[in-house]
This record gives C-alpha cells, sequence and structure tokens, in this order.
C-alpha cells in the first residue's frame, strides 16, 4: 500500500484509539458541541424551510395585486378601474378582493379577513382547494383558518358572530376549515363572500380592497405592472416575485437575528475550547514529548490532533445536524418557531416541508467545525515544538 | 579529535537554557568527547551534573547552543527540527528513566509505536514488535495494557521500544533508577548482548550496579556541566 495512506491509517487508527481513551472528556465534549451545532442548524433548516413553505404556497397567488393608495395608506379602489386592466394585453383575468384584518378584543388576536368571488378566480387556485367543507357563497357564510377556529372557540358551534366598525354585530357562519399544511399562509384567514366582507368592513358596495390580475405569460409580469402603474396612478402595483421576496427577508432578518445569538454561543464554546486545549494537561504534553522523541515530526503530531478534532467534531456536525432535522421537520422546530413565525396570537400550526440543502450543511460544516479544528490543533502545535527533553524526565 | 569509527563526536559543545533572560542556566561548558561505534560507555555524575542534557544532545532531542556535534557520521549543530527527527528515528533508541510508556496503550502498542509515522502497516508492526517481545521474554504480555504490568517488564517494553527501528545507537537515561538489583543487572546483561550485537550504547546513571558493570568500555564522569578528567 502507498506509504502516504499507510501512514494516514495508522494516525486515525491511533487517533480513534486516544479518542477512546479518553471517552469520558470526549463524549462531554461532543455533547455540548452537537448541542450547539443543533442549535445552529434549526434555525438554517427552518428558515430554508419556512422560505420553501412559502414559496410553495405562493406559486399560485395572483402575479400582480394592485391597490389603492391615498397619502401613504391604502385605501378601497372602484371596481370601474377594472375594466381598463382587462383591456390590457397579456392579462388572463382580474378578480375584485377584499383583504382586511379583524381585531378581536376578546383574545387579541389579528384575524386577516378574504373575500374574493371563486367564479372569477383562474380554475386551480390552491387557496379553494385547501378548503375542508364547502366555499362560502350564502350571506355571511365563511371558511376559517385553523388558528381563527380556535381562537374563537365554537366547540361545535358554527355560528359565530363579528364587530362592524359601527359596534354592530355581523353574524357569521363557518361552512369550512382550512387544511393545516396551508398553515403558514392561513392559520388567521377568515375567508367569506365579497358582499360579508363589505358589510363587516363597511365598504361600499361599488369597492374592493385590492385587484388580483392573473397574467398569461408570467415573463411578462414586470412589463404588465409597469403598465398598469401608467394607466392607474395612484395605485400600489405588487408583483408575486415581490411578495416572495418579502418573506424570503422577513424570515431571513429574524434567522440572521437569531443566528447572530447562537453563533455567539458557538463562538463561547469554541473559546471554551481553545481555552482547555492551550492548557493541556501533563499527561498530554507528556504524551506528545513521547511521541516527538520517538521520531514523530511536529507535522505528524498535527496531524494526528486533526484527525481527533475531525472525528470528534465531524462527529458533533453529524449529531448536530441529524437532531436539528427531527427538531425541524419532526417536532416541527418547537423549539424555535415562535422566533421565525412572529409572536403574533395566532400560530400558524403548519407541516414544514423537509428542505436541506448541501450549501447549509458546508455552512454549518465551515462554522462549527473549522473553528473547533483551529482551537485545538493549535495549542497542541504549540506543545509539539517545545522540545521533549524536559517533559520526559 | 574525531575518529573514522566514532558513532558520536561532540567537539566543544555547550548549552544555554533561556539565553539572554533572568534565569539563564549553562548546562554544558564546552564539552569534548568521543564514543567509538560499537561501545558501550556510562555517563556518571550526581543529579543536575548535566548527564541528561549530554544525552538529549546526543539523543538528537535538542540542538547545542554552541559547538559541533557528529552523531553518526552527520553534523547536527545547525539542523532544523524536522530533520533532527528525522535522523533521532532512523540512528537512535531511547530507554528513559520512568520508561516513559504509555499506560492506556498495550505493550505491543507501546513498542510498535515509533512506526507509525513511517507508515509501516499493522500486520507488519505486529511481526516485528513481536519477534523483539519474544527475544526479550514478555511476548506473553503483548497484548496487556501498559500500565498493568510490572516494572521489570515495563523496562523490556522501553528496550523494545528503542530497538524497534534496529538503530545503532542506543542511550539510556537513569535506566536502573527503578529497579531492584536483580532487574538491573538482568538490564546491564541485555545491553552487554546488543553491545555484541554490534550496538552503540550511552547510558547515564549513577548506579554503581551500572557503573560497576564489566561490559563497559569507559566511564566519563560529568560534574557541573563539565567532563571530569580528575
Amino acid at each position: 500500500m502507498n506509504f502516504l495512506l499507510e501512514k494516514q491509517l495508522n494516525l486515525l487508527d491511533y487517533a480513534l484509539a486516544s479518542l477512546w481513551r479518553r471517552k469520558l472528556k470526549n463524549l462531554g465534549i461532543m455533547s455540548v458541541f452537537a448541542g450547539v451545532i443543533c442549535l445552529v442548524a434549526s434555525f438554517q433548516f427552518l428558515t430554508a424551510s419556512l422560505t420553501a413553505t412559502a414559496q410553495d404556497l405562493l406559486a399560485e397567488a395572483p402575479e400582480i395585486v394592485v391597490q389603492q393608495m391615498s397619502a401613504g395608506r391604502q385605501e378601497a379602489l372602484p371596481l370601474s378601474y377594472l375594466s381598463s386592466l382587462e383591456e390590457l394585453n397579456g392579462v388572463r383575468t382580474v378578480a375584485p378582493r377584499i383583504w382586511g384584518y379583524y381585531f378581536s378584543e376578546i383574545s387579541g388576536a389579528n384575524y386577516t379577513v378574504l373575500a374574493v368571488d371563486p367564479s372569477v378566480m383562474p380554475k386551480g387556485d390552491r387557496l379553494f382547494q385547501a378548503v375542508e367543507g364547502q366555499l362560502p357563497s350564502g350571506p355571511g357564510e365563511a371558511v376559517l383558518g385553523s388558528g381563527v377556529a380556535a381562537d374563537l372557540k365554537l366547540a361545535g358551534r358554527r355560528s359565530f358572530s363579528l364587530f362592524r366598525p359601527d359596534l354592530t354585530l355581523k353574524p357569521m357562519q363557518m361552512v369550512g376549515v382550512f387544511k393545516p399544511d396551508t398553515d403558514l399562509l392561513t392559520a388567521d384567514l377568515i375567508y367569506t363572500t365579497p358582499d360579508a366582507a363589505r358589510d363587516l368592513f363597511a365598504i361600499p358596495a361599488d369597492h374592493c380592497t385590492d385587484l388580483c390580475v392573473y397574467v398569461a405569460n408570467p415573463r411578462e409580469i414586470g412589463t404588465i405592472a409597469k403598465k398598469i402603474s401608467v394607466i392607474l396612478p395612484g395605485t400600489r402595483v405588487l408583483t408575486r416575485p415581490q411578495i416572495s421576496q418579502t418573506y424570503r427577508v422577513v424570515f431571513g432578518w429574524r434567522s440572521g437575528f437569531a443566528s447572530i445569538c447562537l453563533l455567539s454561543a458557538l463562538a463561547a464554546f469554541v473559546i471554551l475550547a481553545w481555552d482547555k486545549a492551550s492548557g493541556l494537561s501533563a499527561e498530554e504534553k507528556r504524551e506528545i514529548a513521547i511521541l516527538k522523541v520517538l521520531g514523530w515530526q511536529t507535522g505528524d503530531i498535527l496531524l494526528l490532533r486533526c484527525w481527533e478534532s475531525l472525528i470528534a467534531a465531524g462527529l458533533a456536525w453529524l449529531l448536530g445536524c441529524t437532531a436539528a432535522y427531527l427538531h425541524v421537520f419532526w417536532l416541527g422546530g418547537a423549539l424555535f418557531k415562535p422566533v421565525m413565525l412572529g409572536w403574533s396570537v395566532i400560530h400558524p400550526q403548519l407541516r414544514l416541508l423537509p428542505v436541506v440543502s448541501t450549501a447549509d450543511l458546508l455552512l454549518i460544516f465551515t462554522m462549527s467545525v473549522v473553528p473547533y479544528l483551529a482551537a485545538t490543533v493549535i495549542p497542541a502545535w504549540r506543545a509539539a515544538i517545545t522540545p521533549p527533553d524536559a517533559a520526559i524526565r | 579529535m574525531a575518529d573514522s569509527v566514532d558513532m558520536i563526536v561532540l567537539d566543544s559543545v555547550s548549552k544555554i537554557y533561556n539565553r539572554g533572560r533572568l534565569n539563564e542556566v549553562t548546562a554544558l561548558h564546552e564539552v569534548s568527547l568521543a564514543v567509538a561505534s560499537g561501545s558501550m560507555v556510562c555517563l556518571r555524575g550526581a543529579s543536575g551534573s548535566g548527564k541528561s542534557t549530554l544525552l538529549s544532545i546526543i539523543g538528537c532531542v535538542i540542538p547545542p547552543s554552541s559547538g559541533r556535534a557528529i552523531i553518526a557520521g552527520k553534523p547536527l549543530s545547525r539542523l532544523p527540527d524536522r530533520f533532527l527527527t528525522i535522523h533521532r528515528r532512523s540512528h537512535i533508541g531511547f530507554i528513559f528513566q520512568q520508561f516513559n510508556v504509555l499506560p492506556e496503550l498495550t505493550v505491543l502498542d507501546n513498542v510498535t509505536l515509533p512506526l507509525l509515522p513511517l507508515g509501516v502497516g499493522p500486520a507488519e508492526r505486529r511481526r516485528r514488535g513481536g519477534e523483539l517481545l519474544a527475544g526479550l521474554g514478555i511476548d506473553h504480555r503483548a497484548s496487556f495494557p501498559a500500565g498493568q504490568i510490572s516494572g521489570g517488564e515495563l523496562q523490556r517494553v522501553a528496550i523494545a521500544r528503542a530497538l524497534i527501528n534496529d538503530p545503532p545507537i542506543i542511550l539510556a537515561d537513569e535506566p536502573t533508577a527503578h529497579l531492584d538489583s536483580k532487574l538491573s543487572r538482568e538490564f546491564m546483561a541485555t545491553m552487554a548482548e546488543l553491545k555484541r550485537g554490534g550496538k552503540t550504547i550511552v547510558i547515564a546513571s549513577h548506579d554503581s550496579l551500572v557503573t560497576d558493570s564489566p561490559d563497559l568500555d569507559r566511564i566519563i564522569n560529568v560534574k557541573d556541566g563539565r567532563i571530569d578528567v580528575s
């Protein structure tokens, strides 16, 4: 066998035996390290999964949403805009929508109220496919997100009431609920008919809050959005890529913030490892000195320490990432979901899509294993370049 | 002063520790000596006399601060650590006062430690280590952890380890300090046998069982870092 390969195998064999000799100490370090890696990896996986889940759910959302703006705030827009949008080349269909928020003073939760006529929506919209029960059609009928249904404490009842702006009660009837796998977008949602929503928010009958524009060719989204801005000045034109980007930014920001906190923990661990390794025990120093006297080069000792650290840190990385996978995709990221999804009263209970990229794994490896290697190998190098005569007498 | 058959030649060798600092110590003062190939000599002196430092320089563990050291034909004075190590592992076998075995490793693993960075495979390591242990009569202890065997057996493990690379020079630092008189005689008998096999042996000791050995070719007295010729 090749000399260099045989030498590496010998050093690897010795490193494994060496780790086993100090198994209690090494197991302790590996457990703490795996725990820290698990926390960092959980955030990374959770961010990737939430972004992927949101992108998946947004895949069939309207390509363009038009809203009326006045003094920098959104207000209802007239349905008369509809015809001018439908005339634009490349527009498949335009659906008026009412989208608003209802604050429940009883629970302190904010519900999202959405109303759109299914007959004018393109076939196959996943919002309608995600309904268990019926779609709302009669007066006051609504489909509720799981969070709203729980928050209203209906307990088997189907009827409930919401307050209009003038504090009169608007009677409603639950005719269905959204499936749990759409929770990220529907947990706080009340989906009802346009007439019911107008009644609830006191919006005039010939107005809506926004217009959903569906485009035939996705490549023309940007061009059509620009045209809409020109023909309807004073409106805000949002494209689906912009909304997707917003989700990415929101999750990315939260993940970044949390990662900074966790990286501090990782840094603390590496400093601890450095401190521990730089204060090599007398036994470890003696072993290095013996190996040196017996003809081991400084490089051989560094290679040995590299193997030891790589095995310990690599195992910790493997354990940490596996634990993070189980935590995020089996336990739903229970520890961190509140941070990533916000601290709202109504919490999405979605099942996360398992998304783990090689880049994420490599990033975690680089952030954790490499600093640990440096923290343990450099002190060993310092011990190895010290003349060994004193230590072996 | 160097002879063509001298295995070890030191010429005005000095060793100064912590040079230029407040705690500067001169361990050796211009020591000159030569040891012929195939001979057995003893460095005799009290603790702190400089024997171990002299042995460390001969063993290529530390370079001299000044002077010339030629070990197995190679001048070492200016060699960097990397080349000192290469020369050491191919030419020097060490036997330490404390034996310096790793107690958690087996006897065989201790003996074959010097072979690991040389890329010698496990089968060959077992063969060479086994032969040496059998020659020293402790092959039955090969798989025992070194921490569980007796002092005499440890000494033989240390000898086997020193011989594993078949070096021409054997250095022993106070090798009988932890042995009773019977084991000390056995140790000297083993050294005498190695000498007859052509090894050059340098023993640092102040044990009379060593210094009185008839197998010694020469005794070099070391006192206060100098060769004492009185």
